[in-house]
């Protein structure tokens, strides 16, 4: 259903979809102009997301577009490595145990640089089967050189696939991204999105040109064995494929934001009061409870910000720096652990904000696991209790 | 059956390299150069775990003259579905192909050649067999035969090997066949007749180890005739479900005529030549001989007319 | 520019192999009746017949051919035999 006449160019239409069916928009369009491959095994909740693009395929407005129906995710990795090292712009997606059963691959991809693009539709591991949302698949593929994003809502879950293609595909980074949607609570939730229509993703996104190719006149190994100090140098490199992704961001969110107008932060989003008493640090949709939790305070008279990470890989550590500055105290929410540990996240927080000698209070919160929802009542609560000291 | 001065003339430039990683008379180069050759600056090759990662060299450059695809153990059958699609998407005409060892295709891959061969994907999948995992020092795999003894067997396998070639064809698959270096002709004959057909192409190839089931280097091309003649290792065909004998060797499916001239069973000739029989138990090389007459019996099955002895 | 695993072919990717041997072939041309066996098995290459080069009779290459005696073994006249190769 379109909600509007006499759209804006880059808007091709305006209707109410699930988190996934912005995902599978989105990558349709990067899919579109140029050969491209998909290939995907089902799995709640990510199965909408492969059911949209097959559809597409299959109704032939994906003409360029080739898509395997494998038999597993591992395969499902494997064939989308194929198809790039075959030369062409590959997708696929997965979520929980799918991730988990293409583990292997999923490293050979990130430290192999393969711009792969795959949304993560982030559902808690069993036992007991549980397909609710939690971060921990989010986090099990942090240390293998994946870019890593996190959407908030439906229209962002849009903008940022087209934009982690160009990012990744960038002869600069070269590295695959994933593309973080809360379970259920993003992927099948419908909100209006602005579809960007497909001249704007043609200017924005231009073929997809593989720096290395399977191709028989010109024959190439890719990956046979490597030295100890071979190893390093490449691993190394990872690095600065990380930092200039890092600068590419930047870049590509202001071009994003000159045509379309919409900005929802380059590494982090800052949200409230600029100095605050007590600032929030999260990642996806309870973000957006931490932003109403932030205004319930305000209301009360206190004064509290929130700082919600969009590119978690890299990291935002400067960003974390900065918002330590700002900050009397900080609370940092956690839909995982690193069980033996704390929450992933508030220990890369703390770290950072070490790394930058901000030496004040920081205290993570693990909650909301196995799909628990977790309002902004709930978050300005605990935000109240730590101030008060007695959380 | 291509002559050998045309296979010289064919071969003037070669899918391997000289001088690479591989053990002094190992079969696996000579499967490279014949199965290869046909399709020589039209293929590149997925290539999981196994020796084939390893012959390639560490250094300045590697060993093999086709473009390689380094993947995961069990992952090759379906990268090379992605190399195909990628391939026909941007409609250029190479060719993707699959070539592991037995490990790779009878055990861990085995999820993923289903797959890509139940698809009917376009590509070629090439097994070179050598009956056990070779490359992490010779431990049992589902091609290992019934007595030998690997690292993970020490006493000798006790149960039967695995019909790999019957699974392929039971996918309905368009082409399946079984090959040996040691008739590098028929190999290369099989893999330039394959070319011709479109879908899923598997071609399973006798590759005798050297250094696993440790066999005097120049032993190869013998101990896989031995294979051939013990019916250990029969070759065939199988187009479209259809199983046709490869002529040379139809005599030895006859278990009567599996002896040399002075009477001595190939069996023991093969078995003598490798260490990895050294001192089998007598009870399961009887149960191997079962294991060979039955893979022939259900071969046999598959013949256009299966009421004819395979030798006939 | 990313820094990746990539190789090119190259000859002796695994140095030269011919140090490997502790034999090696020796050629009894008068027996060789060009058959082509010897060409047809080696596992590296190491023998090369072209009907231009030495009269069409075997080139052995004293780099990279291993020793493996594969050659000696299939020779249906026995014009190859292997003997010791202690280097140089």
């Amino acid at each position: 259903m379109t909600l509007a006449n006499n759209l804006p160019p880059y808007i091709s239409k305006r209707d109410i979809v699930t988190g996934n069916h912005a995902v599978a928009e989105a990558a349709a369009l990067a899919l579109y102009t140029y050969p491209s491959v998909v290939a995907a095994y089902p799995i709640t909740p990510q199965t909408e997301v492969i059911e949209k693009i097959a559809d597409l395929v299959g109704e032939g407005k994906l003409p360029r577009t080739e898509y395997i129906a494998v038999e597993s995710e591992h395969s499902a990795l494997a064939a989308v490595m194929g198809s790039s090292a075959g030369g062409v712009r590959s997708f696929t997606a997965t979520s929980s145990h799918g991730l988990y059963y293409m583990y292997e691959l999923v490293s050979w991809a990130g430290l192999g640089r393969f711009p792969i693009v795959m949304p993560l539709i982030n559902r808690a591991p069993a036992p007991g089967w549980n397909i609710w949302v939690e971060h921990s698949d989010l986090y099990s593929i942090r240390d293998l050189a994946w870019l890593s994003f996190v959407a908030k809502n439906n229209q962002e879950a849009h903008d940022m696939t087209l934009q982690a293609f160009r990012v990744s595909e960038d002869h600069d980074v070269m590295l695959p991204s994933i593309i973080n949607l809360d379970a259920f609570i993003l992927s099948h939730t419908s909100a209006p999105v602005d579809f960007l229509s497909q001249s704007f993703a043609d200017d924005f996104l231009p073929e997809f040109e593989p720096i290395w190719s399977l191709n028989p006149l010109d024959p190439v190994s890719y990956g046979p064995l490597w030295s100890p100090s071979g190893i390093t140098e490449i691993r190394e490199d990872i690095d600065v494929g990380m930092a200039n992704a890092k600068k590419l961001i930047s870049k590509v969110i202001s071009e994003f934001t000159e045509v379309t107008g919409r900005n929802t932060g380059e590494m982090v989003e800052v949200y409230g009061d600029d100095h605050a008493d007590i600032g929030i640090i999260s990642m996806g949709t309870w973000s957006e409870e931490a932003e109403l939790a932030v205004d319930l305070l305000g209301e009360q008279g206190i004064s509290a910000g929130a700082t919600r990470i969009r590119t978690y890989r890299p990291f935002p550590a400067k960003e974390i720096i900065d918002a330590g500055k700002r900050y009397g105290r900080i609370l940092v929410l956690d839909r995982s652990s690193s069980w033996g540990f704390q929450g992933q996240l508030a220990g890369e927080v703390k770290a950072s904000l070490y790394d930058g000698g901000i030496d004040i209070p920081v205290k993570g919160i693990v909650a909301g696991l196995g799909g628990v929802d977790v309002t902004f009542n709930e978050i300005a609560d605990m935000m109240t209790a730590y101030i008060k000291e007695d959380l | 059956m291509v002559r050998l001065k045309e296979l010289n003339q064919i071969e003037k430039e070669e899918t391997i390299k000289k001088g690479n990683f591989a053990c002094a008379g190992c079969g696996l180069n000579i499967a490279l150069r014949h199965a290869l050759a046909p399709l020589f600056k039209q293929v590149s090759i997925v290539v999981p775990a196994c020796c084939t990662s390893v012959i390639q060299g560490m250094g300045s450059g590697y060993g093999i003259n086709v473009p390689i695809f380094n993947i995961a153990f069990a992952a090759a059958p379906a990268a090379a579905s992605g190399v195909a699609a990628a391939y026909r998407a941007r409609g250029v005409d190479f060719v993707a192909a699959a070539w592991a060892g037995d490990g790779g295709t009878y055990d861990i891959g085995l999820a993923s050649l289903s797959g890509a061969a139940e698809r009917d994907e376009d590509i070629f999948y090439f097994c070179y067999d050598n009956g056990l995992y070779s490359n992490t020092g010779g431990q049992k795999s589902g091609a290992t035969p019934r007595s030998a003894r690997t690292t993970s067997t020490p006493t000798g396998r006790t149960t039967a090997t695995k019909s790999i070639a019957r699974i392929v064809a039971a996918h309905n698959v368009p082409y399946v066949a079984r090959a040996s270096i040691s008739y590098p002709r028929d190999l290369y004959d099989k893999v330039e007749r394959a070319k011709g057909i479109k879908g899923f192409k598997f071609i399973l190839i006798d590759q005798p180890c050297t250094a696993s089931n440790v066999f005097d280097s120049g032993k190869t091309i013998e101990i896989g005739e031995y294979a051939v003649k013990s019916g250990l290792v029969p070759l065939y065909e199988i187009v479209d479900g259809v199983l046709t004998w490869t002529s040379r060797t139809k005599r030895y499916l006859n278990p009567e005529k599996r002896i040399d001239r002075d009477g001595e069973a190939f069996l023991d000739k093969y078995m003598s030549l490798q260490r990895r029989f050294r001192g089998a138990n007598p009870e399961l090389v009887e149960l191997l001989k079962q294991d060979i007459n039955h893979e022939i019996e259900m071969l046999r099955r598959l013949q256009e007319d299966s009421s004819i002895q395979p030798w006939e | 520019m990313v820094k990746l695993p990539v190789l090119k072919p190259i000859d002796g990717s695994a140095g030269r192999t011919a140090d490997w041997r502790t034999v090696k072939p020796k050629f009894i041309q008068d027996k060789c009746t060009k058959c082509l066996s010897c060409w047809l098995f080696c596992p590296d290459i190491a023998i090369s017949m072209s009907e231009n080069v030495n009269d069409g009779f075997p080139v052995f290459d004293d780099d990279y051919c291993k020793g493996c005696s594969i050659c000696a073994e299939v020779c249906p006249r026995d014009a190859i035999e292997m003997v010791p190769d202690v280097g140089e």
